[in-house]
């Protein structure tokens, strides 16, 4: 029994034994509050609205303003409200996030706080504890929730703007110095005939005007229809910077990705890394100390190829580009199928010639089989190994064997290259 | 490598380990409290709290000795009860640490007793005592203590003041501290680097349960004060039943009280609340503005009037019936317990019989005799009167030790708080004093220039011989201060007092008759004191046409020479 009990007993009884009549009213009003406070203190978070508004994605360092809106639609005051909203560790905030409002009646209330995202990944931003009491402690606190919502950050983009792939394809919007690949479409001038060339190139006019037989020249192009098959098989990777690699292959991705659909390129992804979003809702887990969604269920080998990402088929636009991005926001590193015996089923329904972009860690021998196989099978692969190799040579070597380009970005120095500004027409120039 | 480079290379060390170390600076929290709720409210309402429990005592006095306007000390109980208050407060601020707590608190009780005294003498003695009463208690100091109702004053208003103390006490502890403040405002890694200096916890939870304790007990007080003023002094004898004695209405004071006790301890219960909530919300990094404890006070005051309001309609239905239901219960558990003790006490008093062994023999238990012894008349010895003198030395101590007391305590009070005695201000005062009265004597002087100025251009202006008569007769009516003249007057006074002396011993002055030819005309009546005419009359000659100056020696000569004549015009013949 509470001491507020006791109070109300004691006053009953000296009321009735000393018949002092106006300790009723003392007892009215002990009763009054008592009443009010447990009727009252529940009904309040009843008539209680909230939302948060704010932008779902968010590039890497960009800060996300988070505004909650808490309104009060019962015409009586909530004296206090104790709010408190879980935002991770990762998303440094810049405001407070816990704090304690009265709301008055019919009032909406707003509360506005900025996150910055510091660490690709996908993020809950919540929940809402709301807790709320009496003026007199005579009731208990009761409490109530506002469902997380989710932020992705997405990974580091390098901007690139010369990318000099090769390709297959010819008729694109990417200049190329591949003669084979001249595109009708682009007029570059006239020469003299020469034995071979078509009589359909030939410029009547201008061989009448200069009295010598002139043919059109055009400048070559190539379409880069591209997969990128970012390899996040763990065992690909040294143990002792794995984490690096991985993110360092996942950032070359992106900036992959993003510079060839702003090239009006159509591009895919395929990864053998793993989603956690394709984990069940019961099942999906946040980090306690960065509040990353992280894939930590204690699965064999076969059932985590059922969480691998699925793969995205080339297509061009932005929101093609969000969504790439988003996957890559989210993958993480697990054993679940090698490169080689992943890569031959990751392209098995791509057109012909597409270039693809194997991002792995190092251009092993197994590795280079699996793409000489599926240079025969007539794509263009491409190796883009992201750990450092002393002997990058010998791959590189053993690539242009097999039919194949291979190249060795560790780091971001090695992309230089690729993000000299651009002067003149965008000319594709290939990498060493 | 020397020492000095050696040394600063360490410093260097040392100070590069402190940035490492130091952690990192975050914005504080922005949590605060509001000084009106504090420094305001709360004291009001502890004071309003302490101030219904003497009204409630003040009632109980009102019905046993009528005769007294008791509810005239209800100002100074609320006084007095604000003050404790306050300086409950003010003692758990970290500027009063040191103050010896004991001592300012028996201090603070002795002013206390001193504001009382007077103003019992004012309110309900009937004013400040009379000269006759002061010196009846200078000879008689403790009778001080038993007129006006000094003693029941002192203790009500002490009852309200201790439960103002406690209750300010109580709840400057549930307050959050500036410690508090200072530490968990730091941003996480800086709580985390101080942590030695983290504040050590109170126990608000016990802290309010205790201000419960006591508000509830002594409401429970307060309702049975109520039930007793309901009761009338000359029906007591005729209750048998302590359970029935409640048949009278409340007075208004009475209900006033109650009503302000119980809604005011309601309030402090939410101001409780607040405070509690207030620290957890602070350790747990909350970010609170002053606004919210406001409206908090607001919305509790509200409440507790509307509900107050909306009881005030509500039907107070009869506790009679249920009354003597009770009274019955409580008379047979009474009955039944009294029959248990006597059947053990009859159990123990048979077993000790039997273990004694001797029941027939043994006389039966006879109650002593109670035998009241007769009074002797004692005859007091008529006590000595005691000697005025040392009655007079011993009140005298009396009195000095206790205003000296009074002075000391007074000092010391106001010294903690923080008032100090400013000599330089002092000094200044007493320089504007000393000022304001040269300017008093320095007009004044101004005044007695002008007035002999005036006087001298009356005397150098030709007058009959009537005019010197008429001076000589208005020195005689009129009152001079002779010391105040300057020595030209008083010589001229002497001169005219020897005119006026000598015309009473008919020798007048006629009409244009010179001061020389004067002096022959006396010199013939009273030769022996021709020197002392010769000389007074040649001063005076000088102090009326003379501009030399004249000193006070002059003037010291002509009263000497006038002492003389004045001898000998008074003797007879």
């Amino acid at each position: 029994m509470s001491r507020y009990s006791w109070l109300l007993l004691l006053l009953l009884a000296i009321a009735f034994l000393l018949r002092v009549d106006f300790i009723f009213y003392i007892l009215y009003i002990a009763v009054g509050v008592l009443a009010w406070s447990r009727w009252r203190t529940p009904r309040a978070l009843r008539n209680l609205t909230a939302a948060r508004e704010y932008r779902r994605r968010a590039f890497l360092g960009e800060s996300i303003e988070v505004k909650l809106t808490l309104t009060n639609q019962s015409r009586l005051a909530i004296p206090w409200l104790q709010i408190q909203e879980h935002v991770p560790p990762e998303l440094r905030v810049e405001e407070s996030v816990r704090f304690v409002r009265s709301i008055q009646g019919r009032q909406t209330s707003d509360h506005i706080y900025h996150v910055r995202g510091l660490q690709r990944g996908y993020y809950s931003l919540g929940p809402l504890r709301l807790m709320n009491g009496d003026l007199f402690g005579l009731a208990k606190p009761h409490f109530s929730y506002l469902p997380p919502d989710f932020l992705t950050v997405y990974p580091r983009i390098i901007p690139l703007t010369r990318l000099g792939l090769p390709s297959r394809l010819p008729f694109g919007t990417i200049g190329s110095h591949q003669r084979l690949f001249e595109d009708p479409a682009r007029p570059a001038g006239v020469r003299e005939f020469r034995s071979g060339d078509s009589l359909r190139q030939m410029n009547w006019k201008a061989s009448a005007h200069t009295q010598k037989h002139l043919v059109r020249t055009f400048e070559p192009a190539i379409s880069l229809e591209a997969l990128i098959l970012l390899d996040l098989y763990s065992g690909s990777y040294e143990r002792r910077n794995r984490q690096e690699a991985t993110e360092w292959a996942i950032v070359v991705a992106a900036s992959l990705a993003t510079h060839l659909i702003n090239q009006r390129q159509r591009v895919g992804l395929s990864s053998n890394g793993v989603d956690p979003l394709r984990l069940h809702a019961d099942e999906q887990l946040f980090d306690e100390v960065t509040g990353r969604l992280s894939f930590d269920p204690d699965v064999g080998e076969d059932s985590l190829r059922r969480y691998m990402a699925s793969a995205i088929a080339p297509r061009n636009g932005q929101p093609h580009l969000m969504k790439i991005l988003e996957q890559l926001a989210r993958l993480d590193t697990k054993e679940t199928m090698p490169f080689a015996e992943w890569a031959p089923a990751a392209c098995a329904n791509l057109n012909w010639g597409v270039t693809v972009l194997a991002i792995t860690a190092q251009g092993d021998t197994t590795t280079s089989q699996a793409l000489h196989r599926l240079a025969r099978n007539g794509f263009n692969p491409i190796l883009i190994a992201v750990e450092p190799t002393a002997n990058f040579g010998l791959v590189k070597e053993r690539a242009r064997r097999l039919g194949f380009q291979a190249y060795n970005v560790s780091n971001p120095h090695a992309l230089s290259q690729w993000r000299q500004t651009q002067v003149g027409p965008a000319v594709g120039a290939p990498l060493r | 490598m020397s020492r000095h480079s050696r040394t600063t290379r360490r410093i260097g060390a040392i100070a590069a380990a402190e940035v490492q170390h130091k952690p990192i600076k975050g914005e504080p929290l922005a949590f605060q409290v509001d000084m009106w709720t504090r420094r305001l409210v709360r004291p009001l309402l502890i004071a309003a709290l302490a101030t219904s429990v003497s009204i409630a005592l003040l009632e109980i006095i009102r019905l046993i000795s009528p005769q007294n306007a008791w509810l005239a000390l209800v100002p100074l109980c609320f006084f007095i009860a604000l003050e404790g208050a306050y300086t409950a407060a003010w003692l758990n601020t970290p500027d009063s640490f040191g103050v010896d707590r004991l001592g300012y608190r028996l201090a603070e009780t002795l002013l206390i007793l001193v504001v009382v005294r007077i103003y019992s003498w004012i309110f309900l003695g009937g004013g400040i005592p009379s000269p006759e009463e002061l010196r009846g208690y200078l000879t008689a100091p403790l009778s001080i203590l038993t007129v006006s109702g000094f003693l029941t004053s002192a203790f009500v208003t002490l009852v309200a003041w201790s439960f103002a103390v406690s209750n300010g006490r109580i709840f400057t502890k549930l307050d959050v501290s500036i410690y508090e403040i200072r530490f968990y405002r730091l941003s996480q890694p800086e709580q985390k680097a101080m942590g030695d200096d983290r504040p050590i916890q109170v126990q608000r939870g016990k802290l309010l349960s205790a201000y419960f304790r006591n508000w509830l007990a002594v409401g429970m007080a307060m309702i049975i004060l109520a039930a007793l003023s309901t009761f009338e002094v000359r029906q007591f004898a005729t209750v048998s039943n302590p359970l029935e004695i409640t048949r009278l209405g409340l007075s208004s004071a009475m209900l006033l009280a109650l009503i302000i006790y119980f809604l005011a301890g309601f309030w402090l219960l939410s101001h409780g609340r607040l405070l509690r909530m207030n620290a957890r919300w602070l350790a747990d990094g909350m970010a609170k503005e002053a606004d919210l404890e406001r409206g908090w006070q607001r919305s509790s005051l509200i409440i507790l009037l509307t509900i107050a309001a909306i009881a005030a309609f509500l039907p107070i239905g009869s506790t009679l019936p249920i009354s003597r239901i009770l009274s019955l219960g409580v008379s047979v558990i009474a009955y039944l317990a009294g029959v248990i003790i006597q059947a053990i006490g009859y159990l123990f008093a048979m077993t000790i019989m039997m273990l004694t062994g001797n029941i027939e023999e043994s006389d039966p238990v006879r109650p002593p005799q109670l035998t009241l012894p007769s009074v002797e008349e004692v005859i007091v010895p008529p006590s000595n009167p005691s000697h005025p003198f040392a009655e007079m030395m011993v009140s005298s101590i009396f009195w000095t030790l206790v205003i000296a007391a009074i002075l000391a305590t007074l000092f010391y009070f106001l010294r903690e708080r923080g008032y100090t005695l400013q000599r330089e201000r002092i000094e200044g005062q007493w320089q504007i004093v000393i000022g304001w009265l040269r300017e008093l004597w320095a007009r004044l002087a101004e005044r007695i220039r002008s007035t002999g100025s005036e006087l001298r251009s009356r005397l150098k202006t030709p007058k009959p011989a009537t005019n010197m008569h008429d001076e000589s007769q208005a020195i005689r009516t009129g009152f001079l201060r002779l010391g105040n003249l300057s020595p030209r007057d008083q010589i001229r006074y002497y001169y005219l007092a020897l005119v006026h002396r000598a015309g009473e011993r008919g020798i007048r002055r006629g009409v244009g008759q010179t001061p020389l030819e004067y002096a022959r005309e006396l010199k013939e009546t009273w030769p022996e004191s021709e020197g002392e005419i010769d000389d007074i009359t040649t001063a005076f000659v000088t102090a009326r046409y003379s501009s030399r100056p004249l000193e006070k020696s002059d003037a010291l000569t002509s009263k000497q020479q006038w002492r003389l004549l004045r001898r000998r015009l008074r003797k007879p013949g």
